[in-house]
């Protein structure tokens, strides 16, 4: 068969284009992202080594010392984040007053925070509040009201994009987490965080279907030390919703540690029979032990707890912030001050109008989100029982018990859109995007809202109220 | 929540702290929330004490559980 000289260019044009697609896979096949570092000297592990539990008390010279306040962020893209930093610097306009060595101290609600938990969106603002030391303008301007979703885009046809497209390693995360570590946070690490508030960032360990959370306890476990990773790599990971973004990876490093000599995981195994939570624990702690599982992939942690509330549940386990603030006794707790930020919306679900099965999309917002928030109620309801037990204790006991002497009622604020009492303004938010981009008009919305949810809340309305007559 | 109160034997007036899994967490002779029932191991900071293994469960504030750690 004679080939034209028509069909032998094309033949040569595509020939040189699959050579170049190959030299492209061989050069960047193996084109790793930054991962996590190994400790420098391997040691076992132990949650008293965490920096976050060690001299927690008295408080900062700025808080009060009677106080512990926990705060957790759902998850929700640029929703969550704007409704946390409009949270935060509401809070921060919410006069405190106390009393330290004999003087009475002017303050900010949000200055009271001790712990910082984020899911997702709401990571976002959690680091940003624990990195900012008060100025959230920074933040405003790099993430809520800037369009991440079409900076990403743009990766895509970039050079990065390449590289995603023929690397197994880099995949399309690593270029959010760059995007994030150096135009977010500034290249900023754990290492860089202060001491107070405490960060939690969580994500899903996609192995184990379970919460990761960046915490050195957990990467002490996988031989990495946490203090040299980027906090933007962790909100990656925290954000990494399935199918849009890859899940971000970490190594797990060797040798393994000795089980045995881990006081933590010999109780949890006796425990595991009675204690579920202490058996998932256990296997958890195994699976990163078994150092032929080079590889922890991480995706959004709303796939687990969308808003962060488990993470202050976990608190109240023994040898947990709260549990150990109530058993120090030096200085009495007086107030326990937990907030509920829920960016979570509710649309209308009309799938029962119609005898047609619903679409893959309402399958997976039921399956995906839906069912979550039921999770998530639950959890905000198991709060308020550990609250209640821990009140009725002090009221038992207090008298003769120094540590619950002093403690009132504990505070759960809420800040959700399902308490918005206008309807029009409700459904307006209700009908916010989950996306990384956010209109003047919508970020107008929830800085209209946020304030207002907040000056409404009947709890701190109580807290304000004690606040005033402790002056 | 369970609760317990811890003393070291024959002293029953020492303030020391209480190690819970080996963690600081309150002081000997006063009432101490734990999170849950189930096994802790418990020990005080004091010279030469011992750690036991309990298992802490059915307790109220009223009605915590007594936990006596030997010092040798």
């Amino acid at each position: 068969m004679k080939i034209t000289s028509r069909r032998k260019n094309v033949l040569i044009g595509v020939g040189i284009f699959l050579a170049v697609l190959l030299g492209f896979w061989i050069v960047l096949r193996d084109r790793p992202p930054r991962y996590n570092e190994p400790l420098a000297g391997q040691s076992g592990t132990s949650s008293a080594d965490d920096p976050a539990l060690r001299g927690m008390w008295p408080d900062k010279v700025d808080q009060d010392d009677t106080t512990l306040m926990m705060v957790a962020f759902s998850g929700g893209g640029s929703r969550a984040a704007a409704v946390g930093w409009k949270t935060l610097e509401t809070l921060r306009r919410i006069p405190y007053t106390f009393t330290a060595d004999g003087r009475q101290v002017e303050s900010n609600l949000a200055r009271e925070i001790d712990l910082v938990a984020g899911i997702s969106g709401g990571s976002f603002a959690a680091a940003a509040w624990c990195l900012c030391g008060g100025d959230l303008a920074p933040f405003q301007k790099r993430f809520v009201e800037r369009d991440i979703q079409s900076t990403l885009a743009r990766n895509l046809f970039s050079s990065k994009g390449v590289v995603a497209a023929f690397s197994r390693r880099y995949a399309r995360i690593n270029f959010a987490a760059e995007l994030y570590d150096e135009e977010v946070y500034e290249r900023k690490t754990f290492a860089d965080l202060p001491a107070r508030p405490i960060l939690r960032i969580h994500s899903t360990d996609l192995a184990l279907g379970r919460r990761f959370t960046f915490t050195p306890d957990t990467f002490a476990r996988l031989g990495s030390n946490l203090g040299n990773y980027p906090i933007g790599y962790a909100c990656a990971a925290s954000s990494a919703f399935p199918i849009l973004l890859t899940p971000l990876t970490l190594r797990n490093f060797g040798p393994p540690l000795d089980l045995s000599q881990d006081v933590e995981y010999v109780l949890g195994k006796k425990n595991a029979r009675t204690d579920l939570n202490a058996d998932l624990q256990t296997k958890a702690w195994e699976y990163y032990n078994n150092k032929t599982n080079q590889y922890i992939h991480l995706a959004d942690g709303g796939l687990v707890d969308n808003q962060g509330l488990q993470s202050i549940l976990d608190e109240f386990e023994t040898n947990g912030i709260i549990n150990r603030r109530i058993n120090y006794s030096n200085i009495p707790l007086k107030r326990l001050i937990i907030v509920n930020v829920n960016a979570g919306i509710a649309g209308e679900n009309r799938s029962g109008r119609s005898p047609s099965p619903p679409s893959i999309a309402s399958v997976v917002e039921s399956s995906m989100v839906s069912s979550m928030d039921v999770l998530s109620a639950r959890r905000w309801m198991d709060i308020r029982d550990k609250c209640i037990e821990m009140f009725k204790a002090a009221i038992d006991r207090g008298a003769d018990t120094p540590s619950l002497s002093q403690l009132e009622e504990p505070y759960r604020i809420e800040v959700s859109f399902r308490n918005i009492r206008d309807p029009e303004l409700r459904r307006r938010a209700m009908a916010l995007p989950t996306s990384f981009k956010l209109s003047p008009e919508q970020l107008a919305l929830i800085d209209k809202v946020v304030p207002e949810l907040l000056k409404e809340d009947p709890e701190l309305k109580r807290l304000q109220a004690s606040v005033e007559k402790t002056k | 929540m369970e609760y317990i109160i811890v003393e070291i034997k024959d002293q029953p007036n020492v303030d020391a702290e209480v190690l819970i899994n080996r963690q600081p967490n309150g002081r000997t002779g006063v009432l101490l929330t734990l999170g849950g029932s189930g096994w802790i191991l418990v020990s005080v900071d004091w010279p030469g004490a011992e750690e036991q293994e309990v298992e802490v469960k059915n307790t109220t504030p009223q009605h915590a559980m007594n936990v006596t750690i030997q010092c040798g």
